[in-house]
């Protein structure tokens, strides 16, 4: 009977050890699988730009080697058709030009999409080829090493009404979640 | 025995392979989120609509070059208005849908204008050419999709029109421009 006692009790211990060597192994086996199986949300959370990098008094924005600043930001009235004749927004909306300036210390071109965003939270973007502007609107912009003939200008044409209120900058693989952020005034 | 059992198992895991690859695209678990509409209708293509105001149909098209394009079939002209939403709206592909289901992309034969995006409240307003079967005519459905071919999990505003007639008068397709407000 005693025996019988001595055994369950060393079958209990046994138990007991293993349950613990499991439990031991469950916990970083679950964190690895949660760290493996989240990495698409964390690349995605990761590339979303949320760090707007604003400009210092001196009106620049910098972020890492590389600082940039609006140059200008003027409405067009006319641009000129392939034929000559004059070229003129259509009834309601404005047309934009904006110019920025960069100051970089990288080695390699590196280029920004751009996002006018009026006072409404409107987002705007440079029109399309198909969109018939007489002259070809970038829709990205230099915003690293400067190559030798840089793209450091294009247009967007809003609404009349819209209130042309910052300008974001933004790379998703080389910035992102860093973008400049430059107020248009 | 054994290797009967290995072979009838391996058989086992590559016919379920198979079905799961079949059944993936035969019947997929995702699809397009489609609002549907008729002509005159704006329609949400989010984030923002479109809105189809007409079709016609001709058995030539001429480029904007003046140069006539030849086909076996007809030239159909979509007239479609696209406008953003708080965003730009970004179409990937323009289709046209016949009956019998059969999708026809739209052509870029001869510099044939593809309008795929419009900013927010700036609408603007081309025709769209496709070039199909003359038996294609009839009940048609044009759909504007955010995501291209593979549009599951993307918008698609799918527009019924009609078009029956064709014009023996050669077709120019009216350039994007934007509507004035």
């Amino acid at each position: 009977m005693r025996g019988g006692n001595a055994a369950k009790v060393n079958t209990r211990t046994s138990a007991t050890t293993a349950n613990k060597v499991a439990l031991g192994l469950l916990v970083p086996v679950l964190a690895a699988f949660g760290w493996i199986a989240s990495a698409d949300l964390r690349t995605g959370w990761s590339d979303d730009p949320r760090n707007p990098a604003e400009p210092g008094p001196d009106g620049w924005a910098s972020i890492a080697r590389t600082s940039v600043r609006v140059a200008g930001f003027e409405e067009v009235g006319t641009l000129e058709n392939w034929d000559g004749t004059p070229w003129t927004p259509p009834d309601g909306y404005r047309l934009w030009r904006l110019e920025v300036e960069v100051r970089s210390r990288l080695t390699e071109p590196r280029f920004c999409t751009v996002e006018v965003h009026d006072a409404e939270g409107r987002t705007f973007t440079p029109p399309g080829p198909d969109a018939g502007l007489p002259e070809t609107a970038a829709s990205a912009l230099d915003c690293g090493s400067l190559e030798e003939d840089p793209s450091l200008s294009t247009m967007v044409l809003m609404p009349v009404e819209s209130r042309p209120a910052t300008v974001r900058l933004l790379n998703d693989y080389e910035l992102a979640p860093a973008y400049f952020s430059l107020p248009l005034r | 025995m054994r290797r009967l059992v290995v072979a009838l198992l391996a058989v086992a895991v590559l016919g379920a392979g198979l079905l799961v690859d079949h059944a993936e695209r035969a019947w997929p678990s995702t699809r397009p989120f489609v609002r549907t509409g008729t002509v005159g209708e704006e329609v949400r293509l989010w984030p923002g609509w479109v809105e189809v105001r007409g079709a016609r149909a001709a058995n030539s098209y001429v480029d904007p070059y003046g140069d006539e394009i030849p086909t076996d079939g007809v030239w159909v002209a979509v007239d479609v208005v696209l406008t953003g939403g708080r965003e730009p709206v970004g179409v990937a592909q323009w289709t046209l849908e016949d009956a019998a289901g059969r999708r026809f992309q739209a052509s870029e034969r001869g510099g044939a204008y593809l309008m795929d995006s419009a900013q927010p409240e700036s609408p603007l307003r081309g025709e769209i050419v496709f070039e199909v079967p003359r038996d294609a005519l009839g009940r048609l459905v044009v759909r504007a999709g955010t995501r291209g071919a593979d549009d599951r999990l993307g918008a698609v505003a799918a527009i019924d029109v009609t078009v029956e007639e064709v014009s023996q008068r050669p077709m120019t397709a009216e350039q994007p421009r934007w509507e004035e407000r």
